[in-house]
């Protein structure tokens, strides 16, 4: 096994849950293992190109070909139906065992009243654990654009969440939480 | 907020299922040196409908389940739904009750390779464009296993095995032979995958927060039922009856995930039908859903068919769950077989609805070690 063809297996063993548990919120189950194999075959082809910080490389890989094959339909089903799409009792145990202080059917109503970008970069630095700078790698953007992306989408999430503290607040509305651009 | 209870607030918003699914994924990952030859005669495929044997995957199929569809008699020629069912009932109720500590199934699955044709939103493969039409197939074999003591739980696959690859027509063939013979995919891998073997584990306890069952759990509607408790529904159809009713009623207000049961209690048991079929159910379960299914006025045995592995059975089908349909052995009341159209014509070709998922049941039961085969 040479150098290439070494890394190229650490990179597949460490990072193969991690691209497929991106994968998997962007596009239909049934297709994020085909997708997933896809990122590395093209990582494999690539793979002198791929930086030391591997991780956010392949995850940007894996959103432009989600982008490719399966835009119109990924577009028009958001990430908070998809989420909905994989929740389970498990989930809704986890969260009232976590004592949280608001619902989590309110709380995946605030995650809604996002932008898709602004949900893609608060769930890039939350889920994924990627800094800013790696997370503006996989989004497509400078970090200074993500950083302002990422500030605006975690305040209004705050605000919807609040907003739905408020008395009478019984269902979150995207208007209620509209701020000045 | 607070910046770290507003953290705590979207991290508890990741389902567990998505690192279940990892788990899984990872575990039946093609072999590198299969993604390092994709990577020399890169071609997209087409998506494949591999519908995971997974807890949410069976959410996303009922979810699908919608459509009114023609008015079918319970009626048809010589044979009558109700009858059939009641008599699926009889025989199911005397298979012998069987326990172990795995559940084996072994499953064929197909997949439909159809030639490239440039569209809408499809993007240019890399590599060649594939010319022709293919059909592959391949089995697995699962164990899935309670550990003593309730320390989690053991699963394993095996597979692929008897692959195979089918053309519909001469000219597909000699197009493949022409294009260099080049390994089909199938089922993750291709048809020159060697069967592999693949164990793992999922502990339960503090450590590990999600039940170890999440992939192998049967739902009902938007319920998920644990694993272990297979063995305890209901064995009487009146049991049976008022244990899925009061399920329908909550998802019927609204269940999890958005889901929202149909208003017709048949067709909501019968979506489920396919999932309990495929779990350890007791005899005395299967019974009494197959009388739940028999007072169904929506449900309708549709004929005699052969699946794909030339069994003869009869078609199960409901009004209003659109383009799925069950095979059921007349002899032994087991499901042979589960078919879904896709929803949606095929991007390609135009032509649709495909079938979208295919599995035909090819033998289950329990057996006291993982890897053991149940005798026929």
């Amino acid at each position: 096994m040479d150098e290439r063809e070494a890394r190229f297996t650490r990179l597949y063993e460490r990072y193969y849950r991690n691209v497929f548990g991106y994968v998997v919120l962007r596009v239909p189950p049934q297709t994020a293992e085909d997708l997933t194999g896809e990122v590395f075959t093209v990582a494999w082809r690539k793979i002198d190109e791929i930086p030391e910080q591997a991780l956010p490389w392949l995850l940007g890989v894996a959103r432009n070909l989600a982008r490719q094959s399966h835009g119109a339909a990924g577009r028009a089903r958001g990430l908070v139906d998809r989420l909905a799409g994989l929740t389970t009792d498990a989930d809704r145990h986890a969260w009232d065992a976590a004592d949280h202080v608001i619902a989590r059917d309110q709380a995946l109503a605030a995650l809604r009243t996002l932008s898709a970008k602004e949900a893609e970069a608060v769930t890039l630095t939350v889920w994924h654990g990627l800094e800013p700078a790696e997370a503006a790698r996989v989004a497509g953007c400078s970090r200074t654009a993500f950083v302002v992306r990422l500030h605006r989408g975690r305040r209004r999430l705050a605000r919807a969440l609040e907003a739905s503290h408020e008395p009478g607040a019984r269902v979150l509305r995207p208007q209620v939480v509209q701020e000045k651009q | 907020m607070k910046n770290d209870e507003l953290d705590r607030v979207i991290d508890g918003l990741k389902p567990a299922l998505v690192a279940e699914l990892a788990d899984a994924a990872y575990a039946r990952r093609p072999e590198l040196a299969q993604i390092q030859a994709r990577a020399s005669t890169v071609q997209r495929r087409r998506p494949v409908r591999l519908l995971a044997l997974a807890a949410g995957a069976t959410a996303v199929a009922a979810a699908l389940a919608v459509n009114a569809l023609p008015s079918n008699p319970r009626q048809n020629g010589t044979i009558d739904t109700r009858t059939f069912l009641l008599s699926s009932a009889e025989t199911a109720a005397k298979q012998p009750a069987t326990h172990g500590t795995c559940w084996y199934s072994r499953t064929r699955m197909w997949q439909d390779l159809m030639p490239f044709k440039a569209g809408p939103g499809l993007p240019t493969p890399a590599g060649k464009r594939r010319t022709f039409q293919a059909q592959t197939a391949s089995s697995a074999e699962n164990w899935v296993c309670t550990r003593s003591g309730g320390t989690g739980m053991r699963f394993r696959m095996h597979g692929p095995l008897d692959i195979t690859a089918t053309f519909p027509t001469k000219k597909d063939e000699a197009a493949w032979k022409a294009a260099g013979s080049p390994p089909l995919d199938i089922n993750g891998g291709t048809t020159a995958s060697k069967p592999a073997t693949i164990t793992y584990d999922k502990p339960t306890g503090k450590e590990y927060k999600y039940k170890a069952s999440h992939l192998v759990n049967p739902s009902i509607g938007s319920h998920e039922i644990e694993w272990t408790t297979i063995a305890t529904l209901p064995a009487t159809k009146s049991g049976l009856e008022g244990y899925l009713r009061k399920l329908w009623q909550q998802d019927r207000k609204g269940g999890a995930n958005g889901y929202v049961a149909p208003a017709d209690f048949g067709r909501y048991v019968f979506v489920s039908a396919w999932d309990l079929f495929m779990a350890p159910t007791t005899p005395g379960t299967r019974a009494a859903l197959y009388r739940i299914l028999a007072d169904s006025p929506s449900v309708h045995v549709t004929g005699q068919i052969k699946d794909r592995l030339g069994r003869t059975g009869m078609a199960v089908t409901a009004q209003g769950v659109d383009g799925v349909r069950l095979v059921v052995d007349p002899a032994t009341a087991r499901f042979l077989a589960f078919e879904q159209l896709s929803s949606d014509p095929d991007p390609q070709t135009g032509r649709g609805p495909q079938v979208g998922d295919y599995y035909a049941f090819e033998r289950q039961g329990w057996v006291n070690k993982i890897g053991a085969v149940p005798t026929p």
